[in-house]
């Protein structure tokens, strides 16, 4: 290892963690500080520059244990900041998820309508009409990835099991640069499958997961990469999802409704001038963010040490994840519209029309 | 550290040696991390992939402050115990001493049997 390896070290490792500037800078000079103490003693202790520079290096362990300890730091004390703003939001979370599991215990998986759309972080352009031969062979490898294949790792490297995969759906598999630099791919898996068939997208998220590795689909290649290399930017318009408002679900019960809001029959009632106000919809995405973290992939996200973000703009969510955690969000959104359409469905029989 | 077979112990036991090293006076990373190596024997060698969390999950709680230093023309973060540091950091002490005095005399037995009467 060199030395630029020790900042490439220092570059992931903030990047990881959600410092302010003025935290980065002083965490980056702390650490910087301990491995030139360190590099000068072992030098002069005799020992060769490049012997001094992989011993300091080995002191701070890999990028992904030390940003996890870390995080657990300030894991510690976001907990604490949010059990003490956030008790009102999450009971409202946790009665949604009840409402949902009431609603649909076994769900199925419904068409998916205006959810999502995807967009790789590296690619400016949408893929539009023109790109569908892309598409399509995007779609016969996701359609490889579900065949089963009988796994059988027995304390193989991790580069032969992908290969292993590779060959058995006949879809080129690529590493990374960075994957392929940090020496991993050679290191067995602790994984140990014999005479077992399972779906071939499950085998490589079983052998990804323990390295906090992912992969994407691209072009008909599956390319693989660190969890941060392999994040995808959605906006999931979630508007729609104005139910879930305290002050909309009150006036459903107590007050009477206006006609025809969101898709809902009119109960003869009042009409009232639908008020334009952004911040009903911004407090449902906010309150879907923090349900998204908590409920789907939650170590998957950056304030629990992972990679993954999301943010509300304008009542609009904003999630850059890992495509696997896109797909949990997706099917948790359907449940949740599905809920909201029962809701709809039983309000609209219970409250008699006048 | 070094014996995996002693690391289980240290891990619930780490905090209270860092603060011990700090009660000598302020120190900045490398040198708590060199300090701690020598007053231990050698047999503690916390890593500064573990201690540089620790040693803000630390101040975070209160028990240590920092402060940068950047006379000797190398900016340096120095730490030392609080007021608050230094009585958790007494009363563990005391806390640890009684434990291990149980302990001894528990294990006395162990490696030295009181022979049994004929």
């Amino acid at each position: 290892m060199t030395e630029p390896e020790f900042e490439e070290l220092l570059r992931v490792v903030t990047q990881r963690l959600r410092l302010k500037e003025k935290e980065r800078r002083e965490l980056l000079d702390e650490l910087r500080d301990h491995y030139e103490a360190r590099k000068d003693a072992l030098l002069a202790e005799g020992l060769s520059p490049e012997d001094a520079v992989r011993i300091a290096l080995s002191d701070f362990g890999d990028a992904v244990e030390l940003s996890g300890n870390f995080n657990q730091v300030t894991r510690l004390q976001h907990r604490r900041f949010l059990m003490r703003i956030t008790t009102g939001t999450t009971i409202a979370a946790a009665a949604l998820l009840l409402a949902v599991a009431a609603f649909f215990p076994n769900t199925t998986p419904a068409p998916l309508t205006g959810i999502a759309q995807a967009q790789s972080q590296q690619e400016s352009a949408a893929p539009g009409a023109s790109n569908s031969s892309a598409v399509d062979v995007t779609a016969e490898v996701e359609a490889r990835l579900e065949q089963p294949i009988a796994v059988q790792f027995e304390n193989v490297p991790l580069r032969d099991a992908v290969e292993f995969v590779s060959a058995a759906i006949s879809v080129d598999i690529l590493f990374s640069r960075s994957v392929l630099g940090s020496g991993d791919v050679d290191e067995p898996i602790s994984l140990q499958l014999k005479h077992r068939e399972i779906p071939a997208r499950a085998a490589l998220d079983w052998i990804l997961a323990e390295r906090n590795m992912s992969y994407t689909v691209r072009d008909g290649i599956i390319r693989i990469g660190g969890e941060d290399e392999s994040l995808e930017i959605a906006v999931y318009p979630v508007r729609d999802l104005e139910l879930w408002l305290p002050a909309k679900r009150a006036d459903r019960v107590v007050a009477e409704p206006s006609a025809g809001m969101m898709g809902m029959p009119g109960t003869g009632g009042t009409a009232k001038p639908a008020k334009v106000d952004h911040e009903p919809d911004r407090y449902v995405a906010r309150n879907l963010a923090e349900l998204l973290t908590r409920s789907v992939a939650e170590q998957s996200w950056m304030d629990a040490g992972g990679a993954g973000t999301v943010m509300e703009y304008n009542g609009l969510l904003v999630v850059n994840q890992q495509p696997k955690v896109h797909a949990q969000i997706r099917k948790l959104l359907q449940m949740l519209r599905a809920a909201q359409a029962a809701e709809n469905a039983a309000i609209a029989v219970g409250v008699p029309s006048a | 550290m070094k014996s995996s077979s002693n690391s289980d112990w240290m891990k619930g036991s780490l905090d209270l040696m860092v603060l011990s090293v700090l009660a000598s006076g302020s120190k900045y990373g490398y040198l708590l991390q060199q300090e701690l190596q020598q007053a231990s024997g050698g047999l503690v060698e916390l890593q500064a992939g573990t201690m540089y969390p620790l040693l803000h999950r630390l101040e975070a709680e209160e028990w240590i402050r920092s402060r940068w230093d950047e006379t000797t023309g190398r900016r340096r973060k120095w730490y030392e115990l609080t007021d608050a540091g230094r009585n958790r950091l007494t009363q563990q002490a005391r806390e640890w001493e009684s434990y291990a005095d149980c302990i001894r005399a528990l294990l006395a037995r162990v490696i030295d049997p009181v022979p049994r009467p004929a």
